[in-house]
């Protein structure tokens, strides 16, 4: 699950400051996709307004680097078909087409969360953004458990509602109660809430209870008045279960469930818990649990007549299973024909070897304590991590003795925030890359560096490189329909020399002197 | 036989179709997922079926990821990206044609997302019907889950809301793989008191719960986490191992942490030169994931280093042997103790494989073909075969829980999305009241009854307050929920006034198409029911 895996705020932070503290690359390591602070204008691939140049001047164009040959300073020679009479220096069309300035948008900028960031789409049609209603008018009081001591509750009044109500009262607010459902008379829990509140976390002291809760509030005399009440919620249990009893049932893989259903609710409503000696005591030096060697009448037990499985089939063909045979009608609705398969009886309870005292405490040995607190992790904790707080590498691998109290577990809810390095001062990232473009006639074949590439309809080509420290040669081939071949040998130099380096990596170097001829070769021109 | 290993992936994706956009940021995650992860696993399912591997895995197909990989505006799509990235490919290729590293890595790319598309087109881009047949031979269990992701213990106040997610998903099932599901991933294995009984009526005959959801159940587990239990109702409950967890998800110790593996994030889509990279990114005007990336993990601190496939493919195999070590240790362990062989189930999300780690795909390959070499001690199954193989198991109540933070329901019912929640209990009811009210429903009615049983299903979906809770920028969750709650308000109070718009109908019909023959009468309301 892509949107169930958001990378925390501590975590984005520290890698935005990473990628911004990008120490400079030397060319010389390789490093990948080194951004480029100047560069040339990539010609796009699609380019109506390309205007074709024959391949002499198209070479001679390409590339920016200077050609610093073995020993010699000035520009490398191009090839002998440069024309005789020097060209009047002109911006090539394609450097220009598709030019977009490069704005704070648009420069590289690290990642902030993985792919899945809900960002807003860009054409978003105008709409009246609409709300959703404040209430629905129903005056009801809802509880839901949210964790072993949390309960959320929620009440439907309207606003004005509300308002009359919190200048009854003496506090001028509701207040929310919350207690055990078996004991309606107390004790409970009060939270007073914000005069505009529609809801409330109480915090209760018992996991594993059921609870209800009263919205009310005291009134001038201290009386309490009641506005509504709510359904039950249990909360989670918190601990393993003291009840030791172990019974076991066996049912058939291809029993149909659905029958047992309605059985096991309306014949049995409790089990019968077997006493456990010792059993207060939930060490792990427990008795051992007795197992019961009579099938109970309560649990499973399907009483003839009530809750008869369809004979045969499996719930939910074709129609919603699980319907009570027995009257239970639904107004206003078919119910499907009753079955009339006489009702299977439930398998008995099986009876099992006695466990000894000795094999109960080796288990609980073997599971650490912390098996009973929640483990790691769903995806929210791969995206944590990959995001580059990796604290060690894995261990050897040395198989682990099983069965280790888990301090390696984090819970998910912290992630590790751990402090990225501060940027190391003032950085600068400088690089290079090339655009060779050409054009011939549109059913040539074109090779670069001896791979076939792909023209344009037009005929025309043009392709980005990116351009490390070093020498390079690149042969460009074409070969007409009819076999004619014609061939272009474009050779560069790359050099680096890097300024004010500290004990980091050197940082990018600029590629030339800040000479005038240089800045016009940005813009594609060859020296001369 | 020392035991069993149960390797459950769990694949699933909100229901994101945006047809009104021409590229949609939030529509990637499905394409990268189809790209990284899905495809990957039906290609190690066609190996391992050529090579006459037996490697029974369980794996979940949600019914909103279902629904999204058949519908053709998306299955477009999705092709126009694989091809921009097939193209991307090929020019990094060329870009980096001196820098050698970089060379074999876009080579290797490109490659492989000619491998992807080759797939893709070859099964006609029927992605479900390829885990169908899978599931045909034998080779995994399909699962279901609830029909929009929905956290089912926060809607156990409103019955008919439970069950309309489990039928719906049980209908859409059958109508994907032609027969009844039998397990059910719940959705973040999210249970409590209860839930049980729907399962049952549907006969889904087995979930997973985490850890604790089975250590504090009700008696005390004799197995602990190494046996299901059944609920009262019959349905078993099995429990993750955390031992299996531990080793993949954790920070400190999981594998995916190798520094030899790829890094997620140094991304061509963010290194690169903006106009360079900006027709292939998945929202138009913003940087994004390509899916081509240079680095590895290197290290927690500096500078990102090249990524060596070689390297990479080494250390998935070690983990791998790893892992399995790992677990044979601790089944012959437990197996000393036991009665009976210990079942270690190690659930775990599909798009881990593929997406988040890049060698997840050769993870998995290299433990289904060394689990092969040592069959007579550890069998890799699904919990449904366990039952089958042991159909006797301890009677208990297991405890509410689930995998999330904190092992219960805060992440998704917290201060930042409880305002959802009034909302959805006053759509219920008003759908219970709906179904109620129309049982012979005219055709235009029907057609309204059943987007609003569509509207509520959608926004029901648990990812919209898990993204409030834990993203940053949560417009689109938001915009989410109020819009198909707006939607069902609208429907609602056209229904009651008799006044239906038809045309606004057809056309939020197009947009939210899923579940096309939803039964809207799943939401009526049974007699004992009510007044919960």
């Amino acid at each position: 699950m892509f949107p169930r895996q958001q990378e925390p705020e501590t975590r984005r932070r520290g890698r935005a400051a990473r990628m911004n503290a990008r120490k400079s690359r030397s060319n010389r390591t390789v490093k990948a996709g080194a951004t480029a602070k100047f560069k040339v204008k990539s010609p796009p691939l699609a380019t109506p307004n390309f205007q074709k140049s024959p391949p002499a001047a198209g070479h001679r164009r390409a590339g920016r680097a200077l050609a610093a040959a073995s020993g010699g300073a000035g520009p490398r020679k191009y090839s002998s078909e440069r024309p005789a009479v020097k060209p009047a220096r002109k911006v090539p069309p394609i450097l220009l087409e598709g030019d977009k300035p490069v704005g704070p948008k648009q420069i590289s900028k690290p990642p902030q969360k993985p792919a899945l960031e809900p960002a807003p789409p860009v054409e978003v049609p105008v709409v009246r953004e609409e709300e959703l209603p404040a209430t629905y008018g129903t005056g009801k009081l809802r509880l839901a458990a949210r964790d072993p001591h949390w309960v959320y509750a929620h009440w439907d009044l309207a606003s004005e509602q509300q308002r009359q109500l919190n200048e009854l009262s003496a506090h001028r607010h509701l207040v929310v109660r919350v207690g055990h459902e078996t004991a309606p008379a107390g004790p409970f829990v009060e939270a007073h809430v914000q005069p505009e509140s529609r809801h409330w976390f109480v915090y209760v002291k018992d996991a594993g209870e059921r609870y209800v809760a009263e919205l009310g509030y005291y009134a001038a005399d201290g009386q309490w008045k009641g506005i509504a009440a709510s359904n039950p919620a249990a909360t989670p249990a918190d601990a393993p279960a003291r009840d030791t009893t172990a019974r076991f049932v066996t049912i058939p893989p291809d029993m149909p469930l659905s029958g047992l259903a309605e059985g096991g609710r309306q014949a049995a409503p409790q089990a019968e818990m077997a006493p456990v000696p010792g059993a207060p005591s939930p060490s792990p030096n427990h008795k051992p649990a007795q197992e019961t060697t009579t099938p109970p009448d309560s649990l499973l037990k399907s009483t003839p007549g009530e809750g008869a499985w369809p004979a045969g089939s499996l719930a939910g063909e074709g129609q919603p299973a699980g319907r009570v045979p027995s009257g239970g009608g639904l107004e206003g609705f078919q119910e499907p024909p009753k079955p009339s398969a006489p009702p299977q009886p439930l398998p008995p309870l099986t009876t099992f070897a006695e466990w000894t005292p000795e094999r109960v405490q080796a288990l609980a040995e073997w599971i650490a304590p912390d098996r009973s607190r929640p483990a790691p992790a769903n995806s929210l904790v791969i995206a944590e991590w990959l995001g580059g707080h990796i604290q060690a590498e894995i261990p050897a691998m040395e198989a682990l003795p099983p069965g280790l109290p888990a301090e390696g577990i984090i819970q998910v809810s912290s992630p590790l925030g751990g402090q990225e390095s501060a940027p190391k001062g003032f950085w600068f990232n400088v690089n290079a890359e090339l655009v060779i473009y050409g054009s011939t006639e549109p059913d040539a074949r074109v090779t670069i560096g001896g791979r076939a590439i792909q023209l344009r309809p037009d005929g025309s080509f043009s392709f980005r490189f990116a351009l490390p420290d070093g020498q390079y040669e690149l042969p460009i081939t074409a070969v007409s329909a009819q076999g004619d071949t014609r061939q272009a040998k474009l050779e560069f130099y790359r050099g680096t020399r890097s300024e004010g380096a500290e004990s980091a990596p050197p940082r990018d170097p600029a590629l030339k002197p800040p000479a005038a001829e240089n800045v016009e070769t940005r813009q594609g021109m060859p020296p001369d | 036989m020392a035991g069993y290993l149960s390797l459950v992936l769990h694949a699933h994706l909100p229901f994101v179709r945006h047809p009104e956009h021409e590229r949609f940021l939030e529509e990637s995650w499905l394409f990268e997922a189809i790209t990284e992860s899905y495809v990957p696993l039906l290609q190690g399912l066609d190996r391992w079926w050529a090579d006459g591997l037996e490697a029974r895995l369980a794996l979940t197909l949600s019914p909103t990821l279902c629904s999204m990989l058949q519908d053709s505006l998306l299955q477009d799509r999705y092709l126009r990206r694989l091809e921009g990235l097939v193209d991307l490919a090929e020019k990094e290729v060329l870009r980096t044609h001196w820098q050698k590293p970089f060379r074999e890595l876009a080579l290797f790319y490109h490659h492989r997302l000619e491998c992807v598309r080759d797939y893709y087109l070859g099964c006609g881009r029927d992605l479900v019907g390829r885990f169908r047949r899978a599931q045909d031979r034998g080779q995994i269990e399909i699962v279901t889950t609830a029909a929009t992701h929905a956290l089912l213990p926060l809607l156990l106040a409103h019955p008919p809301s439970v069950r309309g997610q489990l039928r719906v998903a049980c209908d859409h099932y059958r109508s994907c793989f032609g027969r009844d599901p039998r397990g059910i991933w719940l959705s973040e294995c999210a249970y409590a008191e209860g839930l049980d009984q729907f399962l049952a009526e549907s006969n889904l005959r087995w979930f997973i719960l985490d850890t604790h959801g089975l250590m504090r159940a009700q008696p005390r587990p004799r197995y602990a986490t190494f046996a299901p239990l059944f609920t009262d109702r019959g349905v078993a409950a099995f429990g993750r191992d955390p031992d299996s967890a531990r080793q993949v998800w954790s920070r400190q110790e999981g594998y995916p942490g190798d520094p030899r593996y790829r890094d997620f994030y140094r991304d061509i889509g963010f290194d690169l030169d903006f106009d360079y990279i900006e027709p292939y990114v998945p929202s138009p005007g913003q940087r994004g994931f390509t899916g081509i990336k240079y680095c590895r993990v290197t290290g927690s601190e500096g500078e990102k280093a090249v990524y060596e496939r070689q390297a990479a493919l080494e250390a998935a195999a070690q983990h791998a042997d790893h892992f399995l070590a790992q677990r044979l240790a601790q089944c012959r362990g437990a197996g000393k103790i036991l009665d009976r062989p210990p079942l270690l189930v190690a659930p775990y999300d599909a798009e881990l494989f593929g997406h988040w780690w890049y060698e997840g795909p050769e993870f998995l390959d290299s433990i289904v073909r060394k689990a092969a070499g040592c069959r007579n001690e550890l069998r890799l199954i699904t919990p449904g075969d366990y039952l089958r193989e042991h159909p006797t198991n301890q009677l208990a109540s297991p405890s509410a829980s689930s995998w999330g933070e904190e092992g219960h329901w805060r992440v998704w019912l917290n201060e930042a999305n409880e305002w959802i929640y009034p909302h959805l209990a006053a759509a219920q009811e008003r759908m219970t009241e709906l179904a109620g009210r129309f049982p012979s429903p005219a055709a235009s009615e029907a057609r309204a009854l059943k987007q609003a049983a569509r509207e509520l299903l959608l926004a029901q979906a648990s990812d919209w307050p898990f993204i409030l809770r834990t993203g940053t920028s949560p417009d689109y969750a938001r915009r989410r929920v109020k819009q198909h709650l707006l939607r069902f308000t609208r429907l609602y109070d056209q229904l009651t006034s008799s006044q239906l718009d038809e045309s606004w109908i057809s056309r939020i019909e197009t947009r939210d198409n899923l579940f096309p023959d939803v039964d809207y009468r799943y939401w009526v309301e049974r007699r004992e029911e009510r007044g919960a």
